[in-house]
């Protein structure tokens, strides 16, 4: 950073949203500054009032509802919430940029890239049509997308939704602004195109100098790229500070619990401590500190008496608004090698074993003459197995199968080929009655708690379903108290049996969903993507209980996720996925301590770790390109395209999944070779 | 009262609430536009089940005398019920005639919504929860319907079973069972893979028991509406036909008969057309409003904000 020039100065922001519903105070007097070439994270969960601000800046808050009552949103000195609509509209793109989470949404669909980048800096300057398309090329090469030239002439839906990113940070910077507003850039992407996408954005500021306000709600990606970070929670920021001191020492209790509920990729930690309840509804924000509910060194002071956000002594440049800042603990480093919840692979019977499960969705042809014109295999032999109580975590990115994987072994899809045995019976030969009996052995918790539970039916009735299908599982006068005592045990209050799904969180919504699969008494639960639509802070919530719950039961658990850090938490052991087949298959600590494929060495390297210091950042592997389509997959290893390691036997041979060293560690790599991520001590 | 409902529905994420029929009819009550609809539909429904002892003539008998008397004619019988709507070409009274017309177009309205929505619903569920080949031909048979002119269709089936009351009701659902056929495949075909249908199957529900508890209860809502939608169409459509000789048969009272009757008198007696057209359309336009807060009754979630919103309006 060279000299300070303050770029972005925010001062007491204030927007409302006032609907039938009632008065939603988004933002509540936000303070922040940008400083040129920096980059200022605001961390926050949903409905922080981190997206809000960003469109206050920008001036695109939906008015009505909308509305800005209060403020001075100054650039450069002059203050963009007096400008009228005509100089703000000029200031939009010339100064200001920002880029969005959906890509793909925000592009036009029925203009070609090059047509959108040209017509945003024609606006601009008085270029010829040739030259525009010129400088879309530049842009377009300038965010490292392959090929630009032919490109430019793509639609949106032609590119990937790495590639729709590029091409909307092309688009924000095609007018050279001043401060680029990034909400949540990456978040829909998978981790290894993340990190190709993050490292593409801090390339770009550090070459033009720009501001950047990167809107996030990840720890890990705030401390791979941030300098400072302001801490959002119900409208206000409650901290600020240069990144390596708040993330060391946090300066507010939400600071430090968000840190401390999170799972680590680097490390083996025991129980996540979980911020306890939910974010405020924005109707309602608590008086006084508004996180005093959750709060654990709440007083009678926090509940009359808002914080104001002070500096803190003898630390330049941070901010806390606690009334209480002495004595916030630090973060708990508890490194507990918290032994795995379940037994190890012992002599018993596995519950579950798979065989060359093959899964292809054929692609319907519309004429009825000519044969299906291919087939997508989502899943292309998949061998594992599964024993009695015990956690395999199955990771890889979007469109990897390991979705299909589970649903196909729930029976919602039917397997093209291979076998499954479950507690000795074959799994998919099971018919009608047989096939309803064994349904009650597998239950399933969903990625979704919105679209998961139906709408209509009371929480007690959809916990209370089981029994009403299969009849003699529970008498039907114990229904109603044994879906109270259910709702109970996964944390939610007994009454709340009367509520349907919408009066519930995100978070209560999917103790919902468990305790319906609990009300089975399964032997298996297969958990897809159970805790990413959720807040951070109540992720945690809903791991723990999974866990307390799987000790309690002695269910196996199937824990399908793509966040690396949460499958290291609660697995016993794990299968990395790519391109429909398990590449590699070890205990927790062989996979995240010494993976020997290529695929999950890069996976592993790519995940943000939320802590600034961490070594990690070093020995980061960034892949190149995308994951190819299903359609047509590589010959021999599928990976080969991406990989650093590919030579020529990968395009010949398919690599077997096999016991390469001898350590029950097998890996479909025929250049198997350990690599530790990190030095081997935490 | 107010206040009692208001801090009720203040506390209602702390503490569950049910909402009973005497919320929800509070909540209408206060609805200008929904009071409006209430009152002309329930002036129908008394037409409905009650035109004999409501009418004040019997619309059947004629008095050449009286023939095309203007609105606001005292009655010729001592102390007898002024013609308010006035008489038709032959005498008759015009708003007994209404009433009793109200009867028929309701009748044909209803019972044709019925069996088209049962039908129509049925198969489009069958046609999105299957899909496949099942699915090709009944959705075939949809557009083949939908490109062939309706007045035609019921033209040709009225001419071949003969015109008649319960003949048009067969009619005029089988030109209208395709509307929710369409409507009922494309939510179940957006709903099939919906994680809690997904959800439903893992617990064990068979085919049936998903479309019935599951699938059924989340079409409700839009069919419903559309059911509503449908009836006032099927008036329109009961109308056009008497109009065009093959529905109700003279000397029955319809009000599609009546404005057919009344076309030739235009010039000399606009009232004979008027004020059946005017009931046409007042049952037209009450039961499009009904649609829209029927919409948000029926469903949990917009229930909420409905309640909210139209009880916290005026303290």
């Amino acid at each position: 950073m060279a000299q300070q020039e303050t770029l972005l100065e925010v001062r007491d922001l204030r927007v409302e949203f006032r609907t039938a519903a009632g008065l939603t105070r988004a933002v509540n007097g936000v303070n922040f500054t940008l400083e040129r070439g920096e980059t200022l994270a605001i961390l926050g969960e949903s409905g922080s009032g981190k997206s809000v601000s960003a469109q206050a800046i920008m001036g695109i808050v939906d008015s009505p509802p909308g509305k800005i009552t209060g403020g001075s949103v100054r650039l450069q000195g002059e203050d963009l919430l007096q400008l009228d609509a005509e100089a703000m509209r000029q200031a939009r793109g010339h100064r200001i940029a920002m880029i969005f989470q959906d890509a793909q949404a925000a592009l036009d669909p029925a203009f070609t890239v090059g047509q959108q980048i040209s017509e945003t800096l024609r606006s601009g300057s008085a270029l010829s049509p040739q030259q525009a398309e010129a400088r879309a090329i530049d842009l377009l090469e300038r965010v490292q997308i392959p090929e630009a030239r032919r490109r430019v002439h793509d639609y949106p839906h032609q590119f990937s939704g790495g590639m729709a990113q590029r091409v909307m940070i092309a688009l924000a910077l095609a007018l050279e602004p001043e401060v680029l507003i990034a909400d949540e850039p990456t978040t829909a992407l998978d981790v290894t195109v993340q990190a190709q996408v993050m490292q593409l954005l801090s390339e770009l500021q550090a070459e033009s100098g720009m501001g950047l306000i990167l809107i996030t709600h990840d720890l890990g990606v705030v401390a791979e790229v941030a300098d400072r970070v302001a801490v959002m929670y119900a409208g206000k920021v409650v901290e600020t500070g240069p990144i390596a001191a708040l993330y060391a020492r946090p300066g507010h209790p939400y600071s430090v619990g968000l840190m401390d509920s999170m799972p680590r990729v680097d490390r083996q930690e025991g129980r996540l401590l979980a911020i306890r309840g939910s974010p405020p509804n924005l109707m309602r924000i608590p008086a006084g500190c508004a996180f005093h509910p959750r709060c654990a060194l709440a007083q009678e002071r926090c509940m009359q008496e808002t914080p104001a956000l002070l500096p803190l002594p003898d630390e330049p440049g941070r901010h806390s608004a606690c009334h209480f800042v002495a004595d916030i603990p630090g973060r708990r480093r508890s490194e507990l090698s918290a032994a795995p919840t379940g037994k190890s692979a012992a002599s018993e019977e596995p519950l579950l074993r798979v065989e060359g499960l093959v899964k292809h969705f054929p692609l319907r042809s519309r004429s009825l003459l000519r044969r299906s014109p291919g087939a997508v295999k989502a899943v292309d032999g998949v061998d594992f197995e599964l024993y009695r109580g015990e956690t395999l975590g199955l990771v890889g990115e979007s469109g990897c199968g390991k979705s299909t994987v589970a649903r196909t072994l729930l029976r919602l899809e039917r397997a093209t080929a291979g076998r499954a045995w479950f507690a000795g019976e074959d799994l998919f030969a099971l018919r009608g009655e047989a096939l309803r009996r064994a349904r009650q052995h597998i239950q399933m918790v969903f990625q979704d708690p919105y679209s998961s539970l139906n709408p209509r039916m009371t929480a007690g009735a959809i916990v209370a379903e089981p029994w009403e299908v299969h009849e003699g599982l529970a008498p039907r006068n114990e229904w109603r108290a044994r879906a109270r005592d259910l709702l109970q045990r996964v944390g939610l209050d007994p009454d709340d049996e009367r509520r349907y799904p919408h009066e519930f969180s995100g978070g209560q919504r999917q103790r919902i969903g468990i305790a319906r699969a609990l009300a089975f008494n399964p032997q298996l639960m297969i958990c897809d993507e159970p805790v990413s639509a959720l807040d951070v802070s109540i992720q945690a919530q809903i791991v723990n209980l999974l866990q307390d719950l799987q000790q309690e039961f002695g269910i196996a658990v199937i824990f399908i996720a793509h966040d690396l850090s949460v499958v290291r938490h609660i697995s016993d052991r794990v299968a990395v996925m790519y391109m429909g087949r398990i590449v590699e298959t070890g205990t927790r600590d062989q996979i995240y301590n010494q993976p020997t494929h290529p695929y999950t060495q890069a996976l592993l390297s790519a995940v943000p770790v939320p802590d600034p210091e961490s070594e990690l950042r070093q020995r980061r592997i960034i892949l190149e390109g995308e994951v190819p389509g299903a359609l047509d997959p590589p010959s021999g290893c599928r990976f080969r395209t991406r990989c650093w390691k590919a030579a020529p036997p990968c395009a010949q041979e398919v690599p077997a999944l096999i016991d390469r060293f001898g350590h029950g560690h097998p890996s479909a790599c025929l250049f198997a070779e350990a690599r530790a991520p990190v030095p081997v001590d935490g | 009262m107010t206040s009692e409902a208001v801090t009720r529905l203040d506390s209602a994420s702390e503490a569950p609430r049910s909402v009973g029929i005497g919320l929800i009819l509070r909540r209408l009550l206060r609805d200008p536009v929904a009071v409006f609809s209430l009152l002309v539909l329930t002036l129908l429904l008394i037409a409905l089940l009650a035109a004999g002892q409501v009418a004040p003539y019997d619309p059947l008998r004629q008095n050449l005398r009286l023939r095309n008397l203007p609105p606001g004619t005292p009655s010729a019988d001592e102390g007898g019920f002024p013609h308010i709507l006035g008489t038709d070409e032959l005498g008759r009274d015009l708003l007994s005639r209404l009433i009793h017309g109200a009867r028929v177009s309701l009748a044909v309205g209803l019972g044709s919504a019925l069996l088209s929505g049962t039908a129509g619903t049925a198969l489009g569920i069958v046609a999105g929860y299957y899909g496949g080949r099942l699915d090709d031909l009944i959705m075939r048979l949809v557009d083949l319907q939908m490109s062939f002119p309706f007045l035609l269709l019921a033209l040709l089936v009225l001419y071949a079973l003969g015109p008649g009351f319960v003949n048009v009701i067969l009619v005029l659902a089988l030109v209208r069972w395709m509307v929710y056929a369409r409507v009922a495949r494309g939510l179940t075909l957006a709903m099939r893979t919906s994680p809690f249908i997904d959800a439903a199957r893992v617990t064990g529900n068979s085919d049936l028991r998903i479309i019935r508890r599951h699938l059924l209860p989340n079409l409700a809502s839009p069919l419903v509406i559309l059911f509503t939608l449908e009836i006032a169409a099927l008036i329109l459509g009961e109308a056009a036909l008497s109009y065009l000789g093959f529905g109700v048969q003279k000397p029955e009272p319809s009000w599609g008969l009546m404005i057919e009757a009344g076309k030739s008198y235009v010039s000399t007696a606009w009232w004979l057309t008027t004020f059946p057209g005017l009931a046409i359309f007042l049952t037209a336009l009450s039961l499009n409003l009904l649609a829209s807060s029927l919409r948000a009754i029926s469903d949990p979630v917009q229930r909420e904000r409905w309640l909210n919103a139209g009880l916290k309006e005026r303290p």
